[in-house]
């Protein structure tokens, strides 16, 4: 075998397709690693940004309570006053919930440019604050990232269709196959030896890249771990391309009929069944109308108002502490009718939210389960999971934002109605996000998902060839 | 060469590959088109009645001060544009409902891909996609061994030695392959016809169809382009495999890799700021303390205009005219602030445009969605006309507030018209996307003489 190897090394030294290919897949993954890292940093100076206000807001309260304090100033308004709950809450609370990129982010920039990552949380209702979309050229969404997961969802096959198409019918189409049969070597070890070389150098040299322009490029060593999964799922990947493309070529009669049939196999399950499943999943559960929500909030907020004083005294019935005692200042009336009126809000908005939310786990619930039909979406969904740039991951960190805006409605209440000598800086509601562990059984699936399908394909190939060299 | 573009068709249609690819071609476009037709409708219907909502509640607010209403403001919606059937462009990326309320010029909200999967980021399958990508494909697949194919059987040599002169057989080979396409086309073409014709509104229908046939054409000179240039190196490859593997790789990089590559590179040339930090900056430009001196001196200038010493005994309501001066002064920082963001947005898209120096696609993605209506550019134009609506919403209520001193009449809330949209015509919207056509129409040119200029060295 080793002499076969040596025998086929000579000849991919001196095959210009198959370095080049080589080539521009390198260079497309080291400059898809510099994007995702370009925009981490991104993602990361904007959650610095929002970190820092914040902080610098917190102190200046502190500074100025201390100073007003010293020498009370005359005539200060209380909505600028950080003594005041309402000064405090209104000109210098600036806290921001944050997702931060997870440790591998930049290997797949996934849903991240799409959906908000810093979210200015306040006490009143959620959809104040809950668009904040991150600025974005709208072209570059529609289009997608160059990123790492890019080139090895997309790139990678196609690299592998060019190198390996015309490994065994080229012999066929040049007639050199019958003298090849009358040696004495099994076509299936030495078309072997052709594909484990080839795609030993091109894996190897698209594995190498991968770490190399990791670390290169600035990302964290600690991060390897994610890099090496990912990269256990992008070679996988690869290893199943090839193997279609020995089960294709055992096949194919020609060399330009077994490129056809790889860049069809392509096209279906890179292109059209992720986009045709999208368009089944949009018309089967469309999500409700954004428009008809926005209606109905402002419906809802308008009557709501006019009911005021009514839904006042309910609010009131459900939070007795809140009911206006001996002293109580007419000026309160405003916030507790406010309060009331965005309980009322949130009342309403919460079960069309929910309706949201609910179309969108019907899509992904069939996205997870047909995925297995397409290594394409296989590689995609554990790519953006390991990046932590998924849906599933935002909706959760979703879930922690509604719970902070709970408890900050639930801290500023009361303080706001009784707002003078407001000190409880350090007791301000903050998020509480983590991530789960990552679960090998997910990964260990997506890993038998590609490779199951590839050793099926090697072995329907190699008993193809067997039977045609009897 | 008429024989030669007949007997090209009728291989052609019979070749059962090209059947199936065609008709899947075909399929595929017309369903994702019929969903396309069905969700502007949807989303269309959502706006009016949305929009209708809004006026109700502005028209019923029944006596209530000026400046309350102004900040109740109103919600401008956007309905989707007839094309979007054919090319929805950036429509799921954009928000199509902005506030217009008091002080602020407000970011749209609601992007239709919010409430998608991270699916839709393989592509929406439209018209458009299966015009851009599957289209040139098509052509790719069925004409790589137009040449190199009859040269490996011999019959090249014959064809010449018959005394056919190669231009002859190149434009024959053409017209066949262009008539085979044209089938493939003809649904596209009814399809973005029949939207425009169907759901443009009255005062827009010419607007559109001029727009609907734009867009066949394009399409028509983008899979030109790409027929010539798989003639041309058909002709010039050993072998139909090279032919293959080398027009795959331009497809590849030219109209997969590409895209995204240039947009990228838009980004790291003319880098936007993060939200967080570009708010930072507005919410301080628009606190600056300055402008309470200078509202002061107006004040004092009005006092004597007057000549009253107070602004309790002013004839006018003062507050009327602080709020307007707030407004104003705040309308230049927007305007500043905006018209930066934009201007690099703007510079990003430019950077994409100048790839079509190295594939046809790009041009044609841009000029495709401008003809829907569905580029950046046509979006910005719905957001400065509603700002436009807020602004002048902003100084009627504000004057009206101003004159209200000592009535105690409520505001005619008729006096603020509803917002309707204009969409800007068809030559407005292709003026920045001049140097896209020029370069679709070169590389349809480009790839003719390539392809007569390889044949006219057959011969040799």
């Amino acid at each position: 075998m080793s002499a076969l190897f040596r025998l086929e090394w000579l000849h991919v030294r001196r095959d210009p397709a198959f370095w080049l290919a080589t080539f521009i897949l390198a260079a497309a993954l080291l400059y898809g690693l510099a994007n995702g890292f370009a925009w981490t940093r991104f993602e990361a100076s904007a959650v610095a940004q929002a970190t820092t206000l914040a902080d610098q807001k917190l102190a200046a309260a502190r500074t100025d309570a201390a100073k007003f304090d010293a020498a009370p100033p005359t005539n200060l308004n209380p909505n600028l006053d950080p003594r005041d709950a309402r000064g405090f809450e209104f000109a210098y609370l600036r806290r921001f919930a944050v997702l931060p990129p997870s440790p591998g982010a930049a290997l797949a920039v996934g849903q991240s440019d799409l959906l908000p990552s810093v979210l200015r949380v306040t006490y009143r209702p959620r959809e104040s604050f809950l668009n904040n979309y991150e600025i974005e050229n709208p072209l570059r969404l529609l289009l997608g990232r160059f990123d790492a997961t890019f080139v090895a969802l997309y790139l990678l096959p196609l690299a592998i269709l060019v190198i390996a198409h015309g490994l065994l019918a080229r012999e066929r189409d040049g007639g050199t196959l019958a003298l090849l049969r009358a040696q004495p070597l099994s076509l299936a070890r030495w078309l072997a030896a052709r594909f484990i070389l080839r795609g030993g150098l091109v894996l190897g040299v698209f594995a190498l890249t991968t770490v190399v322009g990791w670390l290169a490029l600035g990302g964290a060593p600690s991060a390897l771990g994610a890099v090496a999964i990912w990269l256990a799922l992008a070679l996988a990947y690869g290893a199943f391309w090839f193997a279609l493309a020995w089960f294709v070529g055992a096949r194919a009669a020609t060399a330009s009929s077994s490129a056809l049939t790889l860049a069809g196999a392509w096209l279906v399950l890179v292109v059209l069944f992720p986009a045709g499943l999208n368009l089944t999943l949009k018309q089967l559960y469309p999500p409700p109308s954004r428009a008809a929500f926005q209606d109905t909030l402002r419906d809802g907020t308008d009557d709501a108002t006019r009911r005021g004083s009514q839904l006042l005294a309910q609010y009131l019935e459900d939070h007795p502490e809140l009911a206006p005692g001996p002293t109580a200042a007419n000026e309160n009336d405003f916030f507790r009718t406010r309060f009331a009126v965005n309980a009322e809000i949130e009342r309403l908005a919460g079960p069309l939210r929910a309706a949201f939310a609910a179309q969108l786990t019907r899509q992904q619930t069939v996205i997870e389960r047909l995925r297995w039909f397409s290594p394409a979406l296989v590689l995609h969904h554990g790519a953006l999971t390991l990046a932590g740039t998924d849906r599933t991951r935002h909706q959760r960190w979703l879930d922690s934002v509604g719970d902070l805006h709970a408890r900050t409605v639930d801290f500023f209440e009361p303080r706001l109605l009784r707002s003078a000598n407001f000190r409880d800086y350090d007791a301000v509601p903050a998020l509480d996000f983590r991530d789960p562990p990552a679960s090998p059984a997910a990964l260990l699936a997506a890993l038998a998902a590609l490779l199951l399908p590839a050793a099926a394909l090697l072995a329907l190939g190699t008993r193809t060839l067997r039977l045609s060299a009897l | 060469m008429l024989t030669i573009a007949r007997h090209t068709f009728t291989e052609l249609t019979r070749d059962g590959r090209f059947r199936l690819t065609a008709a899947l071609l075909v399929v595929l476009a017309i369903v994702a088109g019929l969903a396309g037709w069905q969700q502007v409708n949807a989303l269309r219907a959502e706006a009016v009645a949305a929009a209708g909502g809004e006026r109700d509640r502005w028209l019923g607010q029944g006596n209530k001060n000026p400046h309350s209403a102004a900040h109740y403001g109103v919600y401008a919606f956007k309905e989707p544009r007839p094309l979007a059937v054919v090319d929805p462009g950036v429509q799921a990326y954009l928000g199509s409902a902005v506030y217009l309320e008091a002080h602020k010029q407000n970011e749209p909200l609601y992007r239709p891909a919010q409430d998608g999967t991270a699916l839709q980021r393989f592509g929406d399958l439209s018209p458009a996609l299966v015009g851009q990508a599957l289209l040139p494909l098509l052509v790719i697949l069925l004409g790589f061994a137009a040449f190199a194919g009859e040269r490996e059987r011999g019959t090249l040599r014959q064809l010449l030695a018959l005394g056919v002169r190669p231009a002859h057989l190149l434009l024959g080979k053409a017209l066949g392959f262009s008539a085979a396409l044209a089938l493939v086309l003809a649904p596209l073409a009814v399809l973005g016809v029949a939207a425009a014709a169907a759901l443009a509104p009255a005062g827009q229908r010419t607007d559109e169809l001029l727009r609907a046939v734009a867009w066949v054409a394009a399409y028509g000179v983008y899979g030109g382009a790409f027929l010539f240039l798989t003639l041309a190196v058909s002709a010039l490859a050993r072998t139909p495999r090279t032919a293959l593997v080398v027009l795959l790789a331009f497809w590849l990089v030219g109209v997969v890799a590409l895209p995204r590559a240039l947009s990228d590179l838009g980004r790291s040339l003319h880098p936007t700021p993060s939200s967080i930090a570009f708010r930072t900056e507005l919410e301080a430009a628009l606190g600056d303390p300055h402008a309470r001196e200078t509202l002061e001196a107006q004040r004092i200038a009005i006092l004597k205009k007057y000549n009253v010493t107070e602004t309790r005994d002013l004839p006018i309501n003062w507050s009327g005219i602080a709020l307007q001066f707030g407004e104003e002064r705040a309308n230049g920082l927007f305007d500043r602030f905006y018209q930066n963001l934009w201007s690099t947005l703007a510079a990003q898209d430019r950077v994409f445009q100048l790839g079509a120096f190295l594939s046809p696609a790009p041009a044609l993605q841009l000029v495709s969605q401008a003809l829907a209506g569905n580029d950046t550019a046509q979006h910005q134009a719905f957001l400065t006309q509603a700002e436009h609506h807020r602004r002048e919403m902003q100084r009627t209520l504000n004057g009206a507030l101003r004159d209200s001193k000592g009535s105690t009449a409520a505001f005619e809330w008729g006096k603020i018209p509803p917002f309707v949209f204009n969409p800007p015509p068809l030559t407005t919207a292709l003026t920045p996307l001049l140097p896209s056509l020029a370069l679709l129409l070169a590389w349809f040119a480009a790839t003719a003489l390539l392809a007569l200029a390889t044949l006219r060295r057959l011969r040799a």
